[in-house]
């Protein structure tokens, strides 16, 4: 029986070890990698009208201030760039990145505000599907153009240790925290979202759930990240 | 005992008749008996004599050991007892160790549930996920085509790493997707279809394309480009549907199966057929 028992046990341990240590970790692929396609440029930016519904709407233009086609939403932009100041363009590009994000988001709760049918499937269906894609262009863009610009200052990422920059303050390192939030929101907040039953449910999912949460707190590290870098 | 103790008292009456025939002291009879031989012979006596060979009563006496020795084989008999009894243990032993290898397979099915992570590892990814083919040397294609072509193979690439990392994942507790080594290949697949998106969506605007939600691209007729709209509309129902499927899978199995059967790697090599269909029309 004891040596059954001490089988046994061996066997536990060597399952919990296979289990526990084989697991490889994948790094994020390497936007500044010479072997990978070259970073993407901001469709949503460079864009005057998305896709995302019936309304047209601005994201393009350096003082997009779409501030007034922001509607009373609980998803929030980034503050306007202040005027007359000497901004870095890197920061510049991802605060358009940031407010792209931001009016696509708005315009999946419109998207929302419009549907009728929430049986399985109407994430896929209009008018939520092309609002949602936009959404994610938008958000997958921004978190591209934040990958290539961090590299670019010279930031290494490991999954270990996070992002680690140069020496020195770096004002966008305020966006590490959302964009360290992207996998959860892709593999959590959504498959909860689009599991909704009902425009109630899946409106206040949006409002409270996370989906306006990430932009706002995208939004949020934008501002902060510009009051660091004004000078 | 009985039959001794007469014999002994016949040797003791005729050891006392032959000591006395002798004329000898009763006591020195053993050392005649063993020094001088000849007075045995040389008398008729020595018929006792002879009968004194048959003295074992003395060595009888001294063959009192043998009742020791044959206590000693008995001892030997109860040893060997023993000893077959320990053998029986032994057989015993035998027997639990013959429970002990019954309880092995259980081993044995630990071990069979190991090799075909490694082996699937290794051999799956490069059959599931399909990147694009090889561009035509020597044919010039439209430089967006390139692009798109670039991405598609990079969204290809990373979609299968989302099969790696979802072989080597042992954890399918909820949440899994957002846990290494998942989050980071699911994202690195996201981002590389966006790209791809963006591209396609990019190029079609370039060319007069209008998307129409509810009914899709508007296309110039004879567009080369035409065959990734359709994969491109996908898109929605990927995110909305295809992920979060995957996603909800609670078991390795489950998560394979949607992987490679519902809809994720599907996709990507969707994708690549378009690509290239796209690719054959331009160089055509």
């Amino acid at each position: 029986m004891r040596r059954i028992a001490l089988t046994l046990a061996t066997l536990a341990l060597l399952a919990a070890a296979c289990s526990s240590g084989g697991s490889p970790d994948i790094e994020p692929r390497d936007l500044t990698a010479t072997s990978g396609p070259e970073a993407l440029g901001l469709s949503s930016q460079d864009d005057t009208s998305s896709t995302s519904g019936d309304e047209t709407t601005t994201t393009g233009g350096e003082s997009t201030t779409t501030t007034t086609t922001a509607p009373p939403a609980p998803c929030a932009l980034p503050q306007p760039l202040p005027r007359d100041v000497e901004l870095d363009p890197a920061l510049v590009l991802l605060h358009r990145a940031t407010t792209a994000l931001a009016e696509s988001a708005v315009g999946l709760g419109r998207a929302l505000e419009a549907a009728a049918d929430f049986t399985p499937g109407w994430g896929a269906r209009e008018p939520v599907a092309s609002a949602f894609y936009r959404m994610q262009a938008d958000l997958y863009t921004l978190a591209s153009l934040l990958e290539q610009t961090y590299a670019e200052a010279g930031a290494t990422y490991s999954p270990d240790t996070g992002w680690v920059f140069p020496a020195g303050p770096y004002p966008l390192a305020a966006l590490i925290p959302p964009w360290e939030v992207i996998p959860a929101f892709q593999a959590i907040t959504l498959t909860l979202f689009f599991e909704m039953g009902s425009q109630a449910d899946a409106r206040a999912y949006y409002e409270d759930g996370g989906i306006c949460g990430l932009v706002t707190a995208f939004s949020a590290a934008m501002d902060q990240a510009v009051a660091a870098g004004a000078p | 005992m009985p039959r001794w103790i007469s014999l002994l008292l016949l040797l003791a009456l005729l050891a006392a008749g032959c000591a006395e025939g002798a004329g000898s002291g009763s006591t020195t009879l053993p050392v005649t008996s063993t020094t001088s031989p000849t007075t045995s012979t040389s008398s008729p006596t020595t018929t006792s004599t002879s009968t004194t060979t048959t003295f074992p009563s003395t060595t009888t006496t001294t063959t009192a050991p043998p009742s020791t020795t044959t206590t000693s084989p008995t001892t030997t008999t109860s040893s060997t007892t023993t000893t077959s009894t320990s053998t029986t243990t032994t057989t015993t032993t035998t027997t639990t160790t013959t429970t002990t290898t019954t309880t092995v397979p259980p081993t044995t099915t630990t071990t069979t549930t190991v090799p075909p992570t490694t082996t699937t590892t290794t051999t799956v990814p490069p059959t599931e996920c399909r990147a694009p083919e090889a561009l035509p040397a020597g044919v010039t294609l439209d430089p967006r085509l390139v692009e798109v072509h670039r991405w598609a193979t990079a969204f290809a690439r990373s979609t299968t790493g989302v099969g790696a990392a979802l072989r080597s994942t042992g954890d399918f507790s909820a949440g899994w997707g957002a846990r290494p080594p998942m989050a980071a290949a699911v994202y690195a697949m996201q981002t590389d279809l966006f790209s791809l998106a963006a591209r396609i969506e990019e190029a079609f605007r370039g060319d007069g394309g209008v998307f129409v939600p509810g009914a899709g691209w508007q296309l110039p007729d004879a567009y080369l480009l035409a065959p990734l709209a359709s994969p491109w509309e996908q898109i929605p129902f990927f995110e909305a549907v295809v992920l979060p499927a995957f996603f909800r899978a609670g078991t390795a199995a489950d998560a394979l199966a949607s992987f490679e059967s519902g809809g994720v790697c599907g996709f990507a090599t969707e994708f690549s057929a378009a690509v290239d269909a796209a690719v054959e029309l331009s160089a055509g």
